[in-house]
């Protein structure tokens, strides 16, 4: 009986022994890098965004990283050139010349650009100019609207894409280190959440900035404010920004004044940035457009 | 007990033995993942194999409802295609990607307007389908099927099946270009006429922006889907058009009753006309501009009226215009710099029987951006002139003229000389 016991045991384990001999691994990988041609704005992207900041550029539409919601077109080779060219000049570079090194933006800038040709129409005609998602990824619309002659208009260029960047980027700073709650309390009551766009309207500036907004969308609620008051501060001249103020009364003015106080005070001490050097290397960079080169990848 | 044992010693064996077989009853040699590669690989080797290019019948829609089109391409290395299509004037050349997905994917991943004018917004395609949709196409297609002769597509939106067919030597060239003519050429008319045995004569239903005609005498009313050829039309399928099934039509250069040529089936039963478009539908069709100069007496007095009220209200004028677009047609204004653009919607009526008469008369629903505030601030002085008047049109050109004058029937002297070009300052110019 034992010996059978033994015998039983013996035959299982080598069984055991002989069963599902394993195939060798293959040493080569089943994920193949293709190689694809590189052309000059990719190699320009690698030196000028990736090798220094770590950040990705997709011109080239990529579907998962795109708004399913939305039908959109790509980028065009040429209005990617200028924007991958325009984004480091006004929207990155300016940074790096206030805080004096590139580590600012290669610590808080998000990590991955998206370029998409057309904007988000939604079905009643109106559409999305920009997002930004966890601080990663900004995706810019309209690329393809982008050309010789919009590249050196400061007002469409702020309008369509710089505001959009600032505004973005200005998120994911408050995200990273909070603004103080007083800001939230200057206009605390009359935060509309989504009914801003029902409420306000850019061709009835004076409601907006009597209410102490400096846009329709800052009434939306305290970050989108904050980050609106700074997105214009920056990219206005003075005297723009003063034009645009004036539209309101006494209150509202004094009120706005009270909110860019904040934000100027919280840029000093938490990020070590003056933003009136910030406008003023901004407005430099804007003012002279006309001379800088938007399509040579050298 | 022992018998147990016994039992279990045999089966045991065996048992083992099959356990591990596996290998045997693998439908693939590979895994997925080296199939997926080889099959990109594949797609990417073909495609770019045909070094003369590539030609394919494409309809964006998968109902067909926008028409269709010819699609010509070039892929001239891993990263880079030419596309020429026919409604596309030229060729461009842009970047695409095989993309692995539940399928290899074709990836025309940088802007042409040859291919993406079909997959993108209304907004952006000249009007065409929804604002958000357009005509529905794809520039994302997953390769059935790559193979010298042949390469088949499947649109990854749309679902419908495509195939391209290899081209020869320079056919690419001159093809996209023979296409691209035929296309201008059909597109230079806006009307079509439908003529069938014993000389009846009917309208076809037709949006010159897409290639679908609609015979309103067929009782089935189904929309008949065409591609442009050169020297013809070629149906989607083949219709029937007064009892005979037609799937293609010839052109036929003009004779003395058809000034303009026409189309016609293999045995003749029927013809398919282009008519040039009567100038009070030209009109109607198109925004015009006007200016304080080019206004005859009658305009001008309203204008002088309107002039300080426009003043006083703080109203900018930048562009004035008439005519419709899209089927909306009315009296519309770029006012303050481009901030307000919009106006208000006017019945503009050819009158019956004629070719160029036109009744315009205020319907009164507002516009765009436009709104009440700046109708009652001087602009509806602006357009009284036109209120409830019949205007006779004239022109120098026969064929969709860039400038017309309108001649009030009742009122000689209110007279305009309408340009499609813009002008700004119409007040003062």
């Amino acid at each position: 009986m034992k010996a059978f016991k033994n015998i039983g045991i013996l035959f299982f384990s080598s069984a055991l022994l002989f069963s599902c001999s394993k195939e060798k691994i293959n040493s080569e990988s089943i994920f193949v890098d293709r190689k694809v041609e590189r052309n000059e704005l990719d190699n320009y992207i690698d030196k000028t965004y990736t090798k220094d900041y770590n950040i990705s550029i997709l011109y080239k539409f990529v579907e998962k990283e795109s708004d399913l919601n939305y039908n959109l077109s790509p980028a065009s080779y040429e209005s990617s050139v200028r924007m991958t060219k325009l984004l480091y000049h006004l929207g990155i570079d300016p940074y790096n010349k206030v805080t004096g090194s590139k580590d600012f933006i290669r610590k808080y800038f998000p990590k991955l650009l998206n370029y998409i040709g057309s904007p988000a129409y939604r079905n009643n005609g109106t559409f999305v100019l920009g997002t930004a998602e966890g601080g990663v990824k900004i995706t810019l619309y309209l690329l393809n609207r982008l050309n010789a002659q919009t590249g050196k208009d400061i007002e469409f260029l702020n309008y369509f894409y710089f505001h959009t960047m600032h505004h973005e980027f200005a998120h994911i700073l408050h995200q990273t280190k909070g603004y103080p709650v007083a800001f939230e309390q200057i206009t605390g009551s009359k935060y509309v959440a989504d009914s801003w766009s029902n409420i306000y309207s850019e061709n009835d500036l004076e409601t907006v900035i009597s209410n102490g907004f400096i846009s329709p969308y800052a009434a939306k609620e305290p970050n989108e404010d904050f980050v609106e008051t700074y997105s214009y501060y920056i990219t206005l001249t003075p005297e723009e920004w003063d034009a645009r103020v004036s539209n309101g009364d006494d209150k509202g003015i004094e009120l706005i004044a009270a909110k860019l106080a904040i934000i100027r005070t919280y840029f000093q001490n938490i990020w070590n940035i003056d933003i009136d050097k910030l406008r003023d290397e901004i407005l430099a960079r804007q003012a002279d457009l006309a001379n800088f080169d938007q399509t040579s990848l050298k | 007990m022992k018998l147990k044992y016994l039992l279990f010693l045999f089966l045991l064996p065996a048992l083992l033995i099959s356990s591990c077989k596996r290998d045997d009853d693998r439908i693939f040699e590979t895994n997925a993942t080296v199939r997926m590669t080889e099959a990109v690989q594949n797609a990417y080797t073909v495609l770019q194999a045909n070094k003369s290019g590539w030609m394919m019948n494409y309809y964006p829609s998968q109902n067909q409802e926008f028409g269709g089109y010819t699609i010509f391409t070039k892929f001239i290395s891993n990263a880079k295609v030419s596309v020429g299509s026919d409604p596309i004037k030229g060729i461009e050349t842009s970047s695409y990607t095989i993309n692995s997905e539940s399928g290899p994917v074709l990836s025309f991943d940088g802007f042409n307007k040859s291919i993406h004018w079909f997959s993108e917004p209304g907004k952006d395609n000249g009007g065409i389908g929804a604002d958000d949709s357009g005509m529905r196409g794809d520039f994302e297609f997953i390769v059935l099927k790559a193979s010298a002769d042949s390469v088949v597509l499947k649109g990854k939106k749309s679902g419908s099946h495509l195939v391209m067919l290899p081209l020869k030597g320079t056919e690419f060239e001159s093809m996209s270009a023979s296409y691209q003519e035929a296309a201008k050429k059909f597109s230079d008319f806006e009307i079509y006429h439908l003529e069938t045995s014993g000389n009846k004569t009917v309208e076809l239903g037709y949006d010159p922006k897409i290639r679908v005609f609609s015979n309103p005498n067929d009782p089935s009313a189904k929309d008949m889907s065409f591609r442009v050829v050169p020297g013809g039309l070629e149906f989607y399928e083949p219709y029937i058009i007064e009892g005979k099934a037609v799937d293609r039509v010839n052109y036929i250069a003009p004779t003395n009753t058809y000034p303009y040529g026409y189309y016609t089936n293999k045995d003749n039963s029927l013809k398919i006309i282009p008519v040039p478009t009567p100038l009070n539908r030209w009109f109607r069709n198109n925004l015009w501009s006007m200016s304080y100069k080019n206004m005859g007496a009658l305009g001008k007095f309203y204008w002088d009226g309107a002039k300080p009220t426009l003043k006083k209200n703080g109203i900018t004028v930048n562009n004035v215009y008439i005519g419709g677009t899209s089927g909306v047609y009315g009296f519309i204004c770029n006012l303050q710099n481009g901030a307000i653009f919009g106006g208000v919607s006017y019945f503009i009526n050819p009158v019956e029987g004629t070719v160029d008469q036109v009744y315009i008369q205020l319907e009164g629903f507002g516009l765009g951006n436009f709104t009440g505030a700046y109708w009652t601030g001087g602009i509806n002085s602006l357009a009284t002139p036109f209120n409830r008047r019949t205007f006779k049109i004239t022109s120098e050109d026969a064929m969709k003229p860039t400038t017309i004058t309108l001649t009030d029937i009742g009122i000689p002297s209110n007279t305009f000389k309408l340009t499609l070009d813009d002008i700004n300052d119409p007040l003062n110019n």
